[in-house]
């Protein structure tokens, strides 16, 4: 190859710079200098990238001679500059180089006669042209003037450190292409005995997350499932249905260190606030230097269901999150939603949430959904309400004790969107339900006296609706390292006032728990009495038996396979589960 | 307002808490700088790793771990990976995003998607395990509703009541025996429930432990 041809691209590149009219085409090999560099990556969709750029005196348009090891040679040009870096695209598009593959480039001598001033930081400009290299270059910061004597302040380096501590972080865009995610298969048979019913399920899906895939840092995200079920019922038509259901397929650039900003389209939960739902459409968001964070969002949500139809609802949505500091223990988000159903005027919803995430004390997390009503509302009263509350407060104690407090509220929303199934007036009007409930629990760890960890524990709620109130309790205690390491064994006593019964049972289950398989069998037995019916049936025994294994491999594989029987006075159901899921 | 605090004075104290927590958690002392930042070089600090570079990395691919890379994360760090977390791979959760103590402090939000829209709450593992993120104890967990699972109601599967259930979503869920069963009433001709009136009150007659057949009441219909 000579010499001659390796410059006849730069030359011809009709976005020269200035800087590159100077340089003149050469065509002996005295007046070339060879550059060498090293391969350190590939990007898919961009090109080769090498440790040389602009401060080498590289240019767009120069040739490459890239040497594997076995001394096969290969071509490519530049594409992009950068001070240190450059990306090149191969004359072969299979050419795939490993990182420290060695490669050089012949560049004028010229080039380097307009090398950086180190006293200026810049190039010498030749007359009638541009500074063309500033606008390339980063700005470095200037020597200081000196007598000879070593300035620069000590930077707390030490012998024990290693050399290469601070190294640049690496930019998404740089990054190798990566996919991550996991399938799964699933399939479950429930059989009744009493009425040779038979259900059948099977799902078969997957998620995957693409990185850097085009080159720009961004990343692509799928989920899928095919869905299928089957019911049997003796002296009816077999019942069968299945689908494909797409739960995302979006492509989200930026939201990282080196971008605050973040666009995210396709079909997707929303990141800022993911009360307000799976979106067709787009998002963007972006942080400040405080730590805070807001966006918005527009396009179509999806109906809630296995079917996911879509272009019904369009929304609108704005939110903002306030953080305390930047360890964001405390943050507060507010985030308002509103939606049209098929261009009629539907839903106005504000969500306010806060986190409260000490290392030590309560942690808080709290949801509140707000709807705004107007008077074209039917069934609900003009001005904002309550539609959902979520309370959550959790704390560990320095004696093992553990305490858990949970608080939900919930109403029906008036809505033209298929968001729940369908409910008469009077449920949107009056229905609501509140629940409070809280666990106790403490731990103690084994000892001379007492050789067996165990967890205590008390679960305890109650309820409240428009017409009823009620409530449950748990006493429980968890034994464990019982006969084996890794096993445990659980008793529990139990109760419940529920709306339509009330029931008392209890439950042992023994099994061992290992990080690379687990088994159990539980057995639990419970007494219902069937609120507001006086037949002689109306105390129904119900028993259940379970048995689980459960396998996992560091490969990301696991297997999971169940069998359930539940009996009552008249008849059984037999239930059959096996799961497989391979993580990537 | 006051009335409002009257009606609903649990969600009143909440709030007041929450209110006291924000006060309390200001402290200017309490601000910690995070080793994250893109100046600040890889999303993982390796001050304090060792020199040999190639302990961890292949030779001439800085950004790639050799593939007998090993690394005990709970005897370096104090942290354990349960579950599906020993195998992921490192930069699923160490990552531009954000600092990774930021996301840990979040539990299972920080790096996982809420499906459920935040209507279930924060603790995950309730119901999800570590090692597929299989639901469990459904069955159990209805005993800490108003509506637990009594005889056929256990042997269906979720989506009979909630519909939204494949894409995580249970609430609301209406209760009452004719939101499921509407289709039961009408096609009950003998006798024809609805040309008699008896649309409510169905366990006045059913038992939940079979499929179709009815139970007397003793009193009906008294």
């Amino acid at each position: 190859m000579s010499t001659a041809l390796l410059f006849t691209g730069a030359a011809a590149l009709p976005g020269a710079t200035a800087l590159a009219a100077s340089a003149v085409p050469v065509q002996a090999e005295d007046r070339t200098e060879e550059v060498t560099a090293r391969v350190t990556g590939y990007v898919q969709g961009t090109g080769i990238v090498i440790d040389r750029g602009v401060r080498d005196g590289l240019k767009v348009g120069d040739r490459v001679i890239f040497t594997e090891r076995g001394g096969r040679q290969q071509f490519g040009t530049i594409l992009e500059l950068e001070g240190r870096v450059s990306t090149i695209r191969g004359e072969d598009p299979q050419f795939r180089p490993e990182p420290g593959t060695r490669a050089s480039i012949l560049v004028p001598k010229s080039r380097f006669e307009t090398a950086l001033d180190v006293r200026t930081g810049k190039v010498p400009v030749p007359d009638g042209a541009t500074d063309a290299t500033e606008a390339l270059l980063p700005e470095e910061p200037k020597a200081p003037e000196t007598d000879g004597k070593w300035t620069r302040p000590e930077d707390g380096f030490t012998m024990d450190m290693p050399l290469l501590a601070e190294v640049n972080a690496v930019h998404p865009a740089r990054r190798a292409s990566r996919l991550t995610g996991r399938s799964y298969l699933s399939w479950d048979r429930i059989v009744d005995s009493e009425t040779e019913r038979g259900d059948s399920f099977f799902r078969l899906g997957g998620g995957v997350y693409g990185e850097n895939l085009f080159g720009k840092g961004g990343v692509l995200h799928f989920d899928g499932e095919v869905n299928a079920r089957k019911t049997q019922v003796p002296d009816f038509a077999d019942e069968s249905e299945s689908n494909f259901r797409l739960d995302r397929l979006s492509y989200t650039l930026g939201g990282t260190r080196h971008d605050w900003n973040r666009l995210q389209v396709g079909r997707f939960l929303q990141d800022g606030m993911s009360e307000f739902g799976v979106l067709d459409g787009a998002s963007w968001g972006t942080r400040t230097g405080g730590g805070d964070s807001f966006g918005g969002s527009i396009g179509f949500l999806p109906e809630p269901d296995k079917d996911q139809k879509s272009f019904q609802d369009f929304q609108v949505a704005g939110w903002y999150r306030w953080v305390a500091d930047e360890r964001e223990i405390l943050s507060v988000t507010a985030g308002y939603q509103k939606t049209w159903h098929n261009g009629s005027q539907d839903r106005d919803l504000l969500v306010l949430k806060t986190q409260y995430l000490p290392v030590e004390g309560w942690n808080v997390f709290g949801s509140a959904w707000v709807d705004l009503y107007s008077n074209g509302d039917f069934g609900k009263t003009s001005g904002p309400a309550l539609t959902y509350m979520v309370v959550d407060a959790r704390r560990t104690f320095e004696n093992d004790f553990a305490l858990n407090l949970d608080y939900r509220h919930q109403e029906y929303p008036q809505l033209l969107r298929a968001e729940f199934p369908p409910v008469g007036l009077p449920q949107i009007q009056d229905a609501h339900v509140d629940r409070l409930g809280g666990t106790l629990s403490k731990w103690t760890s084994g000892g001379a006296a007492a050789p067996l960890a165990k967890r205590l524990y008390l679960r305890a709620g109650g309820w409240a609706d428009e017409e009823d109130t009620g409530g449950d309790a748990e006493l429980g205690v968890d034994l464990y390292d019982l006969l084996a390491d890794d096993a445990r064994l659980d008793l529990a006593v139990f109760s419940s006032a529920a709306k339509f019964s009330s029931l008392i049972g209890a439950r042992v289950r023994y099994g061992r728990f290992g990080p690379k398989r687990s088994w159990s069998v539980q057995y639990e037995i419970r007494q219902n009495d069937v609120t507001g019916f006086d037949g002689n049936a109306d105390n129904l025994y119900q028993h259940r038996a379970r048995g689980s294994y459960e396998l996992f491999r560091a490969s990301g594989l696991s297997a999971s396979l169940s069998g359930e029987l539940q009996f009552q006075d008249r008849e059984e159901q037999f239930f059959l589960g096996l799961f497989l899921q391979r993580s990537f | 307002m006051f009335h409002w605090i009257q009606k609903h004075p649990i969600i009143a104290a909440l709030a007041t808490y929450l209110i006291l927590c924000a006060c309390v958690s200001t402290s200017p002392e309490a601000v910690q700088q995070h080793r994250w930042w893109a100046t600040l070089g890889p999303v993982l600090p390796h001050d304090s790793f060792p020199a040999d570079c190639t302990l961890c990395h292949e030779g001439a691919a800085w950004n790639d771990l050799k593939s007998d890379f090993a690394f005990d994360h709970l005897r370096e760090t104090g942290v354990a990976l349960n579950g599906a977390h020993e195998a992921a791979s490192c930069l699923r959760c160490h990552n531009d995003r954000g600092p990774i103590e930021v996301f840990t402090a979040r539990g299972c939000a920080g790096c996982h998607e809420d499906v459920h829209l935040g209507q279930l709450g924060s603790n995950c593992l309730e119901c999800h395990t570590e090692t597929n993120w299989r639901p469990f104890g459904m069955f159990e967990l209805h005993q800490q509703t108003r509506f637990p699972l009594l005889g056929v109601h256990a042997a269906v599967s979720c989506r009979t009541c909630h519909p939204g259930a494949e894409i995580g979503r249970f609430v609301p869920t209406p209760i009452e025996c004719v939101d499921c069963h509407q289709g039961d009433l009408g096609n009950a001709n003998n006798p024809n429930h609805q040309a008699l009136g008896w649309t409510f009150d169905c366990n006045r007659c059913h038992q939940p432990t079979i499929w179709n057949a009815a139970e007397l009441d003793p009193n009906f219909p008294n």
